[in-house]
């Protein structure tokens, strides 16, 4: 059995570790012990500063995360202190505790980070760019899914949030999209002390269906044990990771213990509301019917007004008559006013909540140092039954056996539990979509909240549903209610992280890292639908047959890496010196699982497998994503430095990629991607005048690429079984693919080169970081259609080219800095742009996303991410008799014709030719540039900061606004429903079919499109290039009932108009605000608590510009694939505001 | 420095070397990492073969391209409650179904199709075995390329010209096959199939052959298994000489004699028949695509055939019809509601046909006919006969709750089909045999073999055929042989021998004219607002998209199609394919 992983390796490796354990002894000198605590000028701790025996070669400590150190060190010994951004201080090692206070250093800022494979680095040494983020900045927010908490603070990372609830994924983008496959995962590799991860797409699928956001694995990252995350950008910084490096590296370093006097004891508390506070604008003047202007029933029974059918408007329609408190009947009878419930979208949401408990031990000495940390987080969305909930054990400890041998081990144990994300689609789950599709303003959501159920029977209320909603389809706002509450959707995840790095000093400047790591996630979900036929029963089966239903599946997902690094660091020369690493590793990966579904509960509510009555409506099997992957490489990289002027970084690795090998053996799955960069320090080399404080230049060039998914190549037959002639099943084949694969199919290749400026002037008050970069990706594996005639429906293979251009500048400044008072800013800025240059299919253009006559497309020569629309608005264009095209003022206008008797806007394809090549191109979903804005600001213990963020360009379709307008729901289709909104008066036929004096009456902007004709007085009268105003003065035609205009222009399925919903994504974001203060120590001393901080952080506090209309949310995309550009139904904006208590003990 | 990066290289090159030695970078243990288990490696030539097989046949094909259209576009039933549907003839169908069945390469788990893809399959595993298994196994291949060139046929029949020769080869590298035209692909399948009859007879003849058996499931159950696949081979060469009568009379002539005279090798009883009659629910299940009813009413017969059976006293007319509902008991029902007169009494005759025209069935003079007079909420008379369902869906209920149990026969090509092939050459002159002879005994062929099929179908109030009612209607005076109109009768009984196989009967209808409005067997004109609907002949095609792989190809095949100026622009279903000469 070769599935299995194999354990030869590993077991030669716990060997190895197990006798360098137990097998070595480490001799220790008695000495004495200093304890201390570094503080910055205003007494914060400083936390990560080293410490060591002056003239020690080795043995150096780090204070803890309070500031805390102990050390063992010799009495009458001098320490050194030291830590990036301060001035060093030498204090002699007193017998009590030391309390070290180190100035602000003004010297050149000597700033450490972490680069590929967990190597700290000093950012003047590298030729290429790197941003890191400390893990205090991530954690004080609070969020949830800690990832989503880095938005705007990093140039050159592009976050967008998806809107499923708090275990919801961004869709992260690190230097635009490399693999323009539809569907394809561009987020960047996640490693987590050293172990990879590959965050999802998650899956909140398409218009229809009932898909939910279950986040993927950033969910399950505790906030609180992050030190810091260095994100790397281009390919020179992540050329080691190969071919999981194609999309960049996000680093994250978790915090260890430190030595120290005692037990170090860190408390923190910190709760958050999430509180829906708007989505879009909705009207509240208007109830259910077609005309304002009358109720068509005679017992004024509410819902009785017009249903919507009989105009072909599909739901309930908002144009009717207008509220003015009249009695009315309601559903059940209940006499009630017809007036609006203003905010009966909201009165189904509910005030979020999120909750994070930390509890962190440390405690070490200079040999051995531990922490362990429990998070306890419990978040409960906005949407009722949506909620998050997540325990995290860390236990990390280092060891020092001896000056040879020291062990850095930790282990991570979380188990997180989703329930019931938020449907965001325009499927019978997405509540909000209810609101601007199924129901009218009259509805009282807050008491329908509580009566949606058949209080007799069980099961859902059908006269209700029935009545507010098409009769039995599922589209009533009970029936979201009743999935809401009825349909439970949990997942349960068990996820083991843990890693041990094993380093051996052979002499001063030589050592052996060997490092072997696991992650394994077990999941279960399960879907535990109760039925909605009455007492429960699956038998009414309104639009689905979800009903009665239960389904387990479960998943186990395995990873291993083992990695051997031999580094070698020297001072070759007087001038030069050098690091040089080689290494190997073995990485491999593994998904299965299986699952069950019956649909035909016996008792219903009972949740068990053996609980069916129809066995035909009972399936298991095995989980269609199970893969199997390995990928053995090696490497060599390190770095050349000359006399501190020049910085040479350099890196080659080669692969063994499992996924490119064919079930007999061929295939080209060996390859190597190198990098090289070069650093100079300017400010160095010449003497540059003196406010110039430090001056680099920086150039980079790389390769990465990306392997494709393991299995795609080794398909022959699937055996099942079939039911033949006899009756009898027998034993069947069928093909497993209709893909035939390229032979000599490659992974793909980046190529990216990057050049880039760091500037400091000033004393460091001003600096600039500016990067550019060009990154192109090769050989995109794309899948080509064929004929079918051919024997295969497509062809695997390598072809297409995809380069992305960007710059990303982050810019620092301290305007204010005194004793008591300073002040941070910092401005980034993003930008990238994409071009085809070429792809695989034969087809005019990559099709990457698909709803209602509207695609996201990548063209050859254009953009990824360009939307085209088949229900585009036709532009005018006048010809003169012998078929030419002719200036006419009217050109440009949109086409008016006429369809079933309406007169309404021509979608463009039905404006002749062919689809394709007539559907007009609206715009790009990729925004034109990114930029944020963030100040910090102390003053002795209080410290402020708050965060800006925005975005300019891209477009997005917003079905919310589209079906919101259509229907009624929305403000803006206020217009021209009476004579206050401007509605034109006329006598005519209005959208019920009645005669009368009307006013609801719009006139659209448009021309008549050519040939088309009206009957005036029996005389047929041409239209064709005349302006729907002119034909509506000269009395040719009536001017169009509001509610059909509305319907016909926005709403309808097949021809509402993609234009008129298509906006600039564009917005500002008051992103984040947050206050703190320390308690002085000289109150807290008493308590024994050494430090006190208490702080209010506020999220997402509302836009300060948004270009969505109506206040639909601008960043509520409904998954988080790259080419996502449609809202369905997104949900309120919500902002969070929360309190963190954080002690030290 | 570019010195030092060889170097590099050259080390990490040393250490791959190293590494293929130890077994996580081997490729074999790569490739087995790579492997999905439960995948099959390999597939056995009959299995792909019995695949072929069970996917011929296809519900989907069913709902739109016969019961939506060819049954009512032969007048075999009706796709309304009375008469053919307008849209039939304004919208139409595509006929695209058997053209997805013969090329898709869907590999849907449940319903895959690809009919063309799993018989290339098969031959090309076959080609895989050792040469000792060939050798024992030679009936095989011909076998698949005689089902391969049938289903070949039947594509062509419609669509003119289709990927045959290089198709289905994208494993061999021929990812944009060359469209073969109909002339040619009728020469290419005529060649394959003599061949087959070629190889098929030595196999026959070998003492050591191990024929496909169990796989086989047409005629896997016979002792004479490959003999019969050669009659099956004659009949469908026939079948293409048939075709080519006015395009190619010569080729007519010359395969026809040489099938005839082939003895041997020609279907002789019903026990020949060419049939798929699966006994698996999944084929003709109620309410679903099979169901002649499932296009939301239709399934009535057709007025001139029923009136030509009545008045002949045809056995068969209990076989493919349903009497009405004006039973005494429902009578009697309607009375006591008050909705039919007192005294009404069952009717002599109960077998009723509906016009086909949609005119002639919405005519108000015709209004008697095609009413119906609702009883109560159980009960509404119909004057009209619905087809025996249960011959094509057979577990339709026809008490509410109880389905049918029987199972359902696919003709492929029928004994009484070569009969009467046989008998039209003679009358024609092609041939000269007697006529009379294989005019009679294909019509006792035929009779028989619906007698069989409706049996197993467990068709309402079934009552199996007397012998002598075979003899009378022999002499019925419509059906007697007459020498004088020999040619006209010949097609009429081929048309009603072609009930369950409205292709054929299409075919047949717009090869000879025949039957028409004044044939004794009245074919209606059909006739919409007044004026004749022009009669969809063929396929609707259309031109493909730039963005198709085999772009190129495929536009070359529809331009040679419409140069025949026959054929009309390629989205008018009213013109012709290459043999379906005016």
């Amino acid at each position: 059995m070769t599935q299995t992983f194999k354990p030869k390796l590993a077991f030669a490796m716990l060997a190895i570790v197990a006798s360098l354990l137990f097998g070595l002894a480490a001799s220790a000198q008695v000495k004495k012990t200093a304890t201390g605590v570094i503080k910055d000028p205003s007494g914060v701790p400083i936390s990560g500063a080293t410490i060591r025996v002056k003239g020690a070669k080795a043995g150096g400590v780090i204070s803890d995360d309070n500031g805390y150190f102990s050390i063992k060190a010799a009495p009458g010994a001098v320490l050194v202190i030291s830590s990036i951004g301060y001035e060093d201080v030498n204090m002699a090692a007193g017998e009590s505790l030391m309390t070290i206070q180190l100035p602000r250093s003004n010297k050149e800022l000597s700033q450490v980070v972490v680069t590929g494979f967990g190597v700290k680095k000093d950012v003047r040494k590298l030729g290429y760019a790197i941003s890191s983020v400390a893990g205090d900045e991530i954690a004080h927010t609070n969020t949830p899914n800690p990832i989503n908490a880095l938005q705007g603070k990093v140039p050159g990372l592009y976050m967008t949030g998806v809107v499923g609830g708090p275990q919801t994924s961004s869709r992260i983008l690190l230097r635009g999209i490399s693999d323009i496959t539809p569907g394809a995962n561009n987020q960047p590799l996640f490693v987590i002390d050293g172990v990879l991860i590959q965050p999802d797409v998650t899956k909140t699928g398409a218009e229809y269906g009932n898909d939910q956001d279950f986040g993927n694995q950033l969910k399950n990252l505790n906030a609180d044990d992050i030190e810091s995350i260095s994100v790397l950008k281009g390919s020179a910084g992540t050329a080691l990771y190969g071919s999981s490096a194609q999309n960049g590296v996000i680093l994250i370093t978790t915090k260890k213990g430190t030595a120290r006097k005692g037990l170090g004891v860190s408390v923190t508390q910190q709760f958050s509301i999430d509180k829906p506070y708007g989505g879009a604008d909705f009207q509240n003047e208007f109830g259910a019917g077609q005309n304002p202007a009358y109720f068509n029933s005679s017992d004024l029974n509410a819902h009785s007004i017009d249903s919507g059918g009989n105009a072909g408007a599909s739901g309930l329609v908002s144009f009717g008559h207008k509220f003015d408190g009249t009695m009315v009947t309601d559903l059940d009878g209940r006499k009630v006013p017809w007036v609006a419930h203003p905010h009966n979208y909201l009165d189904v949401y509910r005030t979020g909540s999120t909750s994070n408990t930390n509890v962190a031990l440390t405690g070490g000495d200079e040999n051995t140092t531990f922490r362990l940390s429990w998070s306890g987080m419990w978040a409960k969305a906005i949407t009722p039954t949506n909620q998050f909930d997540r325990n995290n054990i860390t236990f990390r400890t280092t060891h020092k056996f001896s000056s040879f041998l020291d062990v850095d081990a930790n282990v991570n144990y979380i188990i997180s539990n989703t329930n019931n994300p938020q449907a965001q689609n325009s499927s019978s789950r997405s509540l909000f979509n209810a609101f601007v599709y199924e129901v009218p303003r009259e509805y009282d959501a807050a008491y329908y909240n509580t009566h949606y159920t058949d209080p007799v029977n069980g099961g859902l209320n059908l006269t209700e549903s029935n009545a507010y909603g098409n009769s039995g389809n599922g589209y009533s706002l009970s029936y979201f209610l009743y999935k809401l509450y009825y349909w439970n959707n949990h997942l349960g995840e068990n996820t083991l992280r843990a890693n041990v790095d094993v380093n051996m000093h052979f002499t001063p400047w030589l050592k052996f890292l060997m490092r072997a790591n696991l992650f394994n996630t077990y999941s279960t979900q399960e879907q535990k639908f109760w039925g909605d036929g009455p007492g429960f029963s699956g038998v009414l089966g309104l639009s689905d047959d979800f009903s009665n239903q239960y389904q387990k599946d479960k998943y186990d997902f395995k990873s291993y890496r083992l990695q051997g690094l031999l580094t070698a660091n020297k001072k070759l020369t007087s001038d030069l010196e050098g690091t040089f690493n080689i290494g190997g590793e073995l990485y491999q990966k593994q998904q299965e699982g299986e699952y069950a579904k019956i649909q035909s509960l016996a008792a219903p509510g009972l949740f068990q497998l053996s609980n069916f009555t129809d066995i035909t409506k009972t399936s298991f099997g095995e989980n269609p994503n199970a893969y199997n992957y390995r990928n053995v490489s090696f490497y060599a990289f390190g770095d050349l430095g000359w006399r501190d002027l020049l910085y040479l970084n350099f890196s080659e690795r080669m692969e063994y990629s499992s996924s490119l090998v064919f079930p007999n053996g061929t295939g080209h799955n060996v390859y190597q991607y190198p990098s090289v960069g070069l650093s100079w320090l300017v400010h160095k080399t010449f003497n540059l005048p003196s406010y110039i404080s430090f001056a680099k230049l920086r150039g980079s060039y790389a390769q990465t690429g990306k392997d494709i998914l393991p299995w795609i190549i080794s398909q022959n037959y699937n055996a099942y079984s079939y039911t033949t002639v006899s009756g009898a099943p027998q034993s069947q084949v069928a093909f497993a693919s209709n893909q035939i694969i390229d032979p000599s199919l490659k992974p793909q290749r980046t190529t990216e080169y990057e050049v880039g400026v760091d500037l400091r002037f000033l004393h460091d008050r001003i600096g600039i970081d500016a990067a550019a970069f060009s990154k192109t990706t090769h050989q995109q594996v794309a899948t080509k259609t064929l004929d079918n005639a051919s024997g295969a429906g497509s062809f695997y293979t390598n072809l297409g080219t995809v380069r992305n251009r960007g710059l990303e500048i982050g810019l620092t400044l301290v305007p204010v800095k005194t004793k008591d008072f300073s002040w941070d800013s910092r401005i980034n800025y993003t930008k990238y742009t994409n071009k085809i240059i070429d792809y695989a299919t034969t087809s005019p253009y990559v099709l990457l996303e698909s709803q209602y006559f509207t695609e996201v497309r990548a063209y050859k020569g254009g953009a990824y991410g360009d939307i085209y629309s088949n229900n585009a608005l036709t532009p005018f264009q006048a010809f003169d008799g012998s078929g030419n095209k002719m200036a006419d003022p009217n050109n440009g206008k949109p086409v008016i014709y006429n369809v079933g008797g309406y007169w309404r806007y021509q979608p463009i394809k039905y404006a002749g030719g062919n689809y394709d090549p007539s559907a007009r191109k609206l715009g790009n979903i990729n925004p034109d540039f990114l930029w944020s804005f963030a100040n910090t600001f102390t003053y002795k213990n209080f410290f402020a900061s708050f965060l800006v963020d925005g975005r300019v360009g891209g477009k997005e379709l917003s079905f919310t606004y589209k079906y919101g307008m259509g229907l009624g729901a929305l403000k803006p289709s206020l217009a021209g429903r009476d004579k206050e909104h401007g509605g034109v008066a006329y006598t005519g036929t209005d959208a019920n079919g009645l005669q009368g004096n009307w006013n609801d009456g719009i006139i659209p902007n448009g021309v008549f499109a050519q040939g088309q004709t009206t009957s005036v007085n029996g005389a047929t009268v041409q239209l064709g290039g005349m302006t729907f105003a002119d034909a509506v003065s000269k009395g040719y035609v009536q001017p169009v009932p509001a509610s059909q205009y509305y319907y016909q222009a926005y709403g309808s399925w097949s021809r509402g108009i993609a234009d008129l919903s298509t906006f600039d994504d564009s917005w500002v974001s008051l992103r984040e605000v947050s206050v703190g203060y320390n308690l002085p120590r000289s109150l807290t001393e008493k308590a024994k608590i050494q430090n006190l901080r208490l702080s209010l952080v506020g999220r997402n506090l509302f836009y300060i510009y948004n270009g969505m209309p109506a206040h639909v949310n601008p960043e509520g995309i409904f998954n988080n694939r790259a080419s996502s550009a449609f809202d369905f139904g997104a949900g309120p904006s919500t902002r969070s505001m929360g309190v963190t208590l954080n002690a030290n003990f | 420095m570019k010195k030092n990066m060889k170097n590099i290289r050259y080390f990490i090159g040393w250490a791959g070397a190293v590494c293929l030695l130890l077994p996580s970078c081997t490729k074999k243990d790569l490739a087995a990492i790579n492997t999905k288990p439960g995948i099959l490696p390999s597939a056995t030539p009959q299995a792909l073969f019995q695949m072929a097989t069970m996917i011929t046949q296809n519900s989907n094909e069913y709902f739109y391209d016969y019961n939506r259209f060819m049954f009512p576009v032969a007048q075999i039933f009706t796709n309304n409650n009375k008469g053919v549907a307008i849209n039939t003839f304004t919208e139409g169908t595509s006929l695209s179904t058997r053209y997805n069945d013969f090329f898709s390469t869907s590999n849907d788990i449940k319903f895959p199709i690809g009919v063309g893809n799993y018989l290339t399959d098969a031959e090309r595993q076959f080609n895989k075995l050792p040469a000792a298994e060939q050798a024992k196994k030679t009936s095989w291949v011909p076998i698949f390329h005689i089902l391969k060139a049938y289903y070949a046929f039947y594509v062509t029949d419609v669509y003119g010209s289709i990927a045959y020769s290089q198709a289905f080869k994208a494993q061999e590298g021929i990812q944009k096959p060359v469209y073969d035209n109909q002339q040619a692909l009728f020469d290419t399948l005529d060649t394959q199939l003599k061949a087959a009859v070629a190889t098929l007879k030595t196999a026959a003849a070998s003492t050591t052959e191990s024929p496909l058996g169990s796989f086989d499931l047409y005629y896997g159950t016979k002792s004479d298994e490959v003999t019969k696949w050669v009659r099956a081979a004659n009949a469908l060469r026939l079948k293409i000489a048939m075709r080519l009568m006015k395009r190619n009379p010569t080729k007519t002539a010359a395969i026809a004699n040489e099938v005839i005279s082939d003895n041997a090798g020609l279907m002789s009883s019903n026990d020949d028949n060419w049939l798929f009659q699966p006994a698996n629910a999944y084929f003709g299940s109620s309410g679903g695509n099979w169901d002649p009813f499932s296009n939301g009413g239709g399934g009535k017969g057709i007025k001139g055939t029923i009136d030509y059976m009545w008045n002949n006293s045809d056995p068969r007319i209990r076989l493919y019809y349903q009497q009405n509902n004006y039973s005494q008991d429902n009578i009697t029902t309607a009375i006591a509601a008050g909705v039919l007169a007192t005294g009404t009494t069952e009717p002599a005759r109960r077998y009723v046909g509906s016009y086909a025209s949609p005119d002639a069935a919405n005519s108000p003079a015709n209004g008697r006919l095609e009413s119906t007079q609702k009883v109560n909420s159980n009960l509404t008379l119909d004057t009209l006969s619905s087809i025996q369902d249960r011959l094509i869906s057979p577990s339709n209920s026809h008490t509410p709750g109880v389905n049918g149990t029987g199972s359902a026969t696919f003709i492929l090509i029928s004994y009484a089909d070569v009969c009467f092939m046989r008998a039209e050459l003679a009358a024609r002159g092609v041939t000269s045999e007697n006529a009379a002879a294989l005019y009679n005994a294909g019509i006792a062929a035929s009779i028989s073999m619906y007698d069989g099929i409706a049996a197993l179908a467990q068709v309402y109030n079934y009552k199996s055929v007397d012998p002598a009612e075979i003899t009378s209607y022999l002499s019925a005076p419509d059906v007697a042989y007459n020498p004088a109109n020999a040619l006209q009768q010949i097609i009429v009984q081929e048309y009603i021998n072609y009930f369950l196989q409205p292709n054929e009967a299409w075919a047949l209808i717009k090869r000879t004219g025949m039957p028409n409005a004044s044939t004794p067997l009245v074919y209606e004109t059909f006739k919409i607002n007044g004026s004749v609907a022009p009669y969809p002949r063929r396929a609707t095609l259309q031109y493909p998209s730039q963005a198709d792989d085999n772009y190129v190809n495929e536009k070359a095949a529809i331009d040679a199609m419409v140069a025949d100026p026959n054929f009309g622009v390629p989205g008018d279903n009213t013109g012709r394919v290459w043999w379906d000469m005016p």
